[in-house]
């Protein structure tokens, strides 16, 4: 169905905290192709930003990669050496955070860290840098790109300062930017503005996109596909309408925020109920079983593979199984049921 | 129940020497100059017996500041704040102390408005305890009843607060609040620190609440989906004044505020979005655009907005707005 090798191709990932006591992103298999915007939604806890700091080698204190292939472009970001690798996700990936603030070095000028990125990975003089800095500031929106340049993230609102991190993060024209929440910590007609730039910025240079967010709404109209994740785990692969998940975490979570105002007709939200599943929760069956609406028996004994179904989307729910039982399983790297190599 | 007029907050600068910290500017240039922020700039305002009112706005706004005007956490530097025509500012003692039994104030993040130090049960009698409420039995049983009433298990009631989830704690921190028996509630942002799945769970339960002890409601939320949702008017403040007041059942008809239309695509629909992207930024509140403060990203704005802040005037039954091109 996808044209072409993908961009990335990501296969049983799995991180760990504690030496391998509590698996955060228990065997994710997805892929990227090039020039698309993929969504990749969660709560937190839901292993999505870990997924991404995989990607970029960026794994916390305390968390390992304790198995998965990471295959960028052909390569194999796990069996690359630090050297290499620190080079590639340089120069070919970027990354938007989520709080500009702390991503942004408070004792440089604007001006000083993104020319740094096109003097270390670039090889340009300062001079040039400076210019190719200044230039990229105007394309990313700053008002009066010159004078920003010498001023400190301090001086600049919180939009401004995600216009400075897009900058950075696609300065050097990357094949994968990552964006992590980038509009959490913006207000609502800020973060229409930041969306938008990205979603141009990226378009312009070809990049894709993979899109982290715990909005679902901000996915409608911006990304291709949207990827659903749970306890770790990847429950649904769905199209560009979310309007109608599959799977019953993601038909619930749609139904928890609050509608379309123009919708009088809804008074209560309907929340999911129970908790969000920890870390320490290692049940044999579906994560979400505990609090599933459509759970029956054997959801709370054995963990749902991935099905596909005849329209390409994919859910790992027992219940929405292709006619014919759910023996049929389409994706046998999805079954990750084997226990970590290590420990 | 309570009528704010033209109250006004102003935050000034800290002291001399904090000023010469913040205009130490890069070799020595004079960069910023702190200046007083005008968090609220003249606002009237009225929250019925038995509403939920709901105040929206993006950070910066003022609804925060104006939450806490209205429940005397801040004093308003002029106008007057009245609660059933008496002004918060004129209260002697023991008026003070049955409007602090009377208002609850319901912080945004849980984790930090509640006491590491205190149990659950001691977090919800220290309110019955400072205004002597019942004697310890009692206070047992009524702590019992609030945690009951908020969804969670009184067996819980030892643990202290890093032991509960995130809504777990926004559910004592409703309970605390609750724990006076309070007729008006001022809940500033009650769901947003929390996950999707959660925040659901906290609104339904405040509803809940709501109704069945009669509570009068503030809510303060940057969501306009939420407070349409819950509450049956909408206060919407932008540079520290009000741009409109509109009962539920009005959204979305006529001539809203450019701002509340703006905005309203940001929550609606993904079609209407695309085409109602505001450019620019909110107004620095120390130092606001002349005139009305969305003139400066208004697609409607003409010369004459920049003259003079436009009044709040009533342009049909029940709806309020601001905007010299709907007076």
């Amino acid at each position: 169905m996808e044209p072409s090798s993908p961009l990335l191709d990501i296969r049983d990932l799995t991180v760990s905290f504690g030496d391998g006591r509590f698996q955060a992103v228990k065997g994710v298999d997805f892929q990227l192709f090039s020039g698309e915007v993929v969504g990749l939604v969660g709560e937190s806890g839901s292993g999505k930003s870990l997924t991404a700091f995989s990607l970029m080698g960026l794994l916390p204190h305390g968390a390992r990669l304790d198995r998965g292939a990471m295959i960028f472009q052909g390569q194999d970001l796990v069996a690359l050496d630090r050297r290499t690798r620190r080079e590639l996700c340089g120069r070919r990936m970027g990354m938007v955070f989520q709080e500009p603030l702390t991503a942004l070095n408070p004792v440089l000028t604007i001006g000083e860290q993104t020319a740094e990125i096109f003097r270390l990975r670039d090889g340009r003089s300062a001079k040039e840098a400076r210019r190719l800095a200044v230039e990229l500031l105007g394309q990313v929106g700053l008002p009066n790109p010159e004078r920003a340049a010498e001023s400190y993230p301090h001086r600049f609102s919180g939009g401004m300062r995600q216009r400075v991190v897009i900058a950075m993060a696609l300065a050097l024209k990357p094949a994968l930017v990552i964006a992590d929440e980038p509009t959490t910590a913006l207000d609502p007609t800020i973060a229409a503005q930041i969306v938008r730039l990205l979603k141009n910025m990226a378009a312009e240079r070809r990049a894709t996109v993979l899109f982290i967010t715990h909005n679902l709404k901000l996915l409608a109209g911006l990304a291709r596909r949207v990827m659903v994740m749970y306890a770790g785990r990847l429950v649904e692969q769905t199209g560009a309408d979310f309007a109608d998940p599959l799977h019953p975490y993601a038909q619930g979570l749609l139904k928890a925020i609050p509608p379309d105002p123009a919708d009088r007709s809804v008074t209560r939200l309907a929340p999911i109920p129970g908790q969000p599943s920890s870390l320490a929760d290692d049940r044999p069956g579906c994560p979400f079983e505990p609090r599933c609406p459509e759970r029956r028996d054997r959801c709370a004994r054995e963990l749902p593979p991935m099905f596909e179904l005849p329209d390409g989307r994919l859910v790992r729910c027992f219940q929405r199984a292709p006619q014919g039982d759910g023996q049929a399983a389409l994706r046998p790297a999805a079954q990750a049921d084997v226990p970590p190599c290590s420990g | 129940m309570l009528r704010l007029i033209e109250v006004e907050k102003t935050f000034r600068p800290p002291s001399s020497l904090g000023r010469e910290i913040l205009s130490l500017g890069r070799r020595g240039r004079a960069a910023d100059v702190a200046r007083s922020v005008r968090a609220v700039r003249g606002v009237s305002l009225e929250v019925k017996p038995g509403e939920i009112l709901g105040l929206v706005g993006e950070s910066g706004s003022g609804k925060s500041t104006l939450g806490r005007l209205m429940c005397g956490l801040l004093p308003a530097d002029r106008g007057r704040c009245l609660f059933e025509g008496r002004d918060l500012a004129a209260f002697d003692r023991s008026e003070r102390r049955r409007f602090a039994r009377r208002v609850q104030f319901m912080f945004q993040d849980p984790a930090s408005s509640l006491d590491p130090r205190l149990s659950a049960r001691a977090a919800l009698s220290e309110g019955l305890v400072i205004h002597k409420l019942g004697g310890r039995a009692d206070r047992r049983a009524r702590v019992d009843q609030l945690l009951l009433e908020t969804g969670l298990d009184p067996e819980l009631a030892e643990r202290h607060p890093h032991q509960f989830s995130g809504g777990q704690r926004q559910r004592l921190c409703l309970a605390r609040a609750l724990s006076l028996d309070p007729d008006l509630l001022i809940a500033d942002e009650p769901a947003s620190a929390l996950d999707v799945s959660i925040q659901a769970q906290i609104i339904n339960l405040l509803l809940d609440l709501k109704a069945k002890r009669g509570l009068t409601m503030v809510l303060i939320s940057h969501d306009l989906a939420l407070v349409c949702l819950m509450a049956d008017r909408a206060a919407v403040m932008y540079g520290g004044l009000l741009m409109e007041v509109f009962p539920r059942g009005l959204l979305g008809q006529r001539d809203h505020h450019p701002y509340v239309k703006a905005l309203w695509a940001s929550v609606g629909s993904s079609s209407e979005a695309g085409e109602l992207i505001l450019e620019g930024e909110p107004p620095d509140p120390q130092n606001p655009p002349p005139g009305c403060p969305f003139q400066p990203r208004c697609p409607e704005a003409e010369p004459e907005c920049g003259l003079a802040v436009p009044p709040l005037v009533e342009t049909e039954t029940g709806r309020w707005c601001a905007c010299r091109r709907r007076a």
